[in-house]
């Protein structure tokens, strides 16, 4: 990649080809996948897709198999102690010592990243602030809410001045306050500070934040793209016609000339625009109890075509009732 | 808050060994913190100590009375000592497993360290606990009748010392091979006991039968033990004190060796 001033500038993660095989059972199967510094990609696929394996070698926790892995140029294989320099880790279960204050977890991790005394005493000060934590550093780990605890970890994360954050499903056990509240540390940290992050979830909700999406399903990449270009490649956008008789629907719209299906929610019509159309199908029907909405395609129609699956969860845009 | 306040460049790399010794040393500082945070488990092994010294250098003292021109309480010592040393030692490498049972040891393996950092940091932490036991251990050891000079003091620390080392490793090795810490508990009492009994800690193996006194030979902790009572009774061994030595010396080699390869990069 080339930077603004015509050098070479490193992407923050750059995997490719990369296989890892869990004794018989490859669970990441020829991925490839690469970010400039400052974006964010999500990781989005069900239980078993390889997101963590994809992960857990991304940071140098495991080996590849097969195909190479860099982190601002060094190969993880090769350089792991250069790679991890450049890498804030969040796994997936919780990794600080649960009997020792915030302020001891942060400073054990500044000096093992080779942070001088001063700078990491300055630095646990700027993040205890920055996530709010600053009346908890006494604290021990094992008195806090999951939703802090990860909180702190996030904190942890950042503390020697990573290029990328790797997070394992961030939001994993915790209750929606708690969701919210990381989202919007993570959304913090993307405004105020433009690092790399990489994260895995299986909440299509939280795959939204990302510049760029990746969805695995058994191990293979199977879309990818922005969140605009996802549901841009799915003409599932509709207006669905509810009413007393469905069938007398059907016909009428077939009659004004659109093309109307019979689906378990409803009558649709799958149109580009359906905004523009919403007022010719009102005025095409003649049927008592009317309702229509328009749906747009959700991530997670998004997500459940690309894994190869029909469902009706398509996002809600707007409703008239007649 | 500024992105460049948050975001500046991470700090140059350090010297690799520079950075090895401060890793071995955070690690290290941080396992003795958590030990000190368990009084209950000190004052544990302090008992188990004391009941050590009341059964055999105190009870069978009357009973058996001397060994050689030594007191049997004296001749004892040593060797109660030695299974403090080992016990601990031994468990101090199961912390290992439980860091990695609690998710903590995914997060030090991957510091921009040598791996081969995380368990020698632990080794310090157990074998410098244990052998500052040892010192106050030995600090009482006249009142069981050891004749203690300063020279036979420091060289039975030594030995202390090299044991809780030599036995901190193996713990530790056990606990990169047994993934599953009910398993590897399991594993450490059922070697445990004939090991710390079949040493020569309480009997010699020139008073045990053939077969026993060769099964006790195969033993680890027989060296240890036989060099620290050569060390702080300042009489002939089992054994030459520095055949115990090499062997010690040889075992710690061998299972360093097998720590480097569990350890990875």
């Amino acid at each position: 990649m080339t930077g603004p001033s015509g050098t070479e500038t490193p992407a923050a993660f750059e995997i490719t080809g990369l296989v890892v095989r869990h004794g018989k059972v490859t669970a990441v199967r020829d991925v490839s996948i690469a970010s400039p510094p400052g974006r964010v990609t999500a990781l989005l696929g069900p239980n078993g897709a390889g997101k963590s394996s994809l992960l857990s070698v991304l940071s140098t926790a495991s080996r590849p198999d097969e195909g190479t892995v860099r982190v601002f140029g060094h190969d993880v294989r090769a350089e792991p102690t250069a790679a991890r320099r450049r890498l804030g880790l969040v796994f997936q279960e919780r990794t600080l010592d649960k009997e020792l204050s915030v302020e001891r977890n942060l400073w054990f991790h500044a000096r093992l990243f080779g942070m001088a005394r001063e700078d990491a005493r300055a630095r646990i000060d700027l993040m205890l602030d920055l996530f709010g934590l600053a009346d908890r550093r006494g604290q021990a780990i094992e008195e806090l809410s999951g939703g802090l605890a990860r909180r702190v970890e996030i904190a942890r994360a950042l503390l020697h001045r990573p290029g990328l954050i790797v997070l394992d499903e961030p939001t994993n056990g915790l209750d929606p306050s708690a969701r919210a509240a990381v989202w919007a540390d993570l959304l913090l940290l993307r405004r105020e500070l433009g690092v790399t992050i990489l994260y895995a979830t299986h909440y299509m909700d939280e795959a939204e934040y990302a510049d760029e999406i990746v969805i695995l399903a058994k191990g293979r990449i199977v879309r990818q793209g922005s969140l605009g270009e996802l549901k841009g490649s799915l003409d599932s956008s509709r207006i669905v016609v509810t009413c007393a008789d469905h069938g007398a629907a059907v016909r009428q719209l077939r009659t004004a000339g659109f093309d109307a299906l019979l689906e378990p929610g409803g009558v649709a019509v799958h149109c580009a625009d359906p905004e523009a159309l919403i007022a010719q199908v009102v005025r095409a029907l003649d049927v008592p109890g009317l309702t229509l909405s328009v749906h747009h395609p959700s991530m997670n129609d998004v997500y459940l075509a690309a894994a190869g699956h029909d469902g009706p969860g398509a996002g809600r845009g707007s409703v008239i009732t007649r | 808050m500024t992105a460049t306040t948050v975001a500046a460049p991470p700090p140059a790399a350090d010297q690799p060994l520079r950075t090895a010794l401060r890793a071995v040393g955070v690690i290290a500082h941080r396992d003795l913190l958590r030990q000190v945070k368990r009084p209950g488990m000190l004052l544990s092994q302090a008992v188990q100590l004391l009941f050590f010294v009341l059964v055999y250098a105190v009870g069978f003292n009357g009973m058996i009375g001397s060994v050689g021109s030594v007191p049997f309480s004296a001749y004892v010592l040593p060797g109660i000592i030695a299974i403090q040393v080992v016990s601990i030692g031994v468990a101090s490498g199961q912390t290992y497993a439980w860091d990695r049972e609690y998710g903590v040891l995914r997060e030090l393996l991957v510091a921009p360290v040598p791996r081969i950092c995380l368990p020698l940091g632990k080794i310090a932490a157990g074998a410098g606990m244990v052998t500052a036991q040892s010192a106050v251990m030995l600090a009482f050891s006249p009142l069981t009748g050891v004749s203690l000079t300063p020279g036979r003091f420091t060289a039975a620390l030594g030995c202390y010392a090299l044991a809780a080392v030599v036995f901190s490793v193996i713990g530790l090795c056990l606990a990169t091979v047994i993934e599953r810490v009910q398993t590897l508990q399991a594993t450490v009492q059922l070697a445990m006991f004939p090991m710390l009994f079949l040493s020569g800690s309480v009997f010699s193996p020139q008073d045990a039968p053939d077969w026993l006194a060769w099964v006790m030979h195969l033993n680890p902790m027989t060296y240890a033990v036989d060099l620290a009572r050569q060390a702080l009774l300042g009489t002939g061994g089992l054994l030459p004190w520095w055949t115990d030595l090499c062997v010690l010396g040889a075992m710690l080699a061998a299972v360093l060796a097998l720590l480097r390869i569990r350890s990875g990069r």
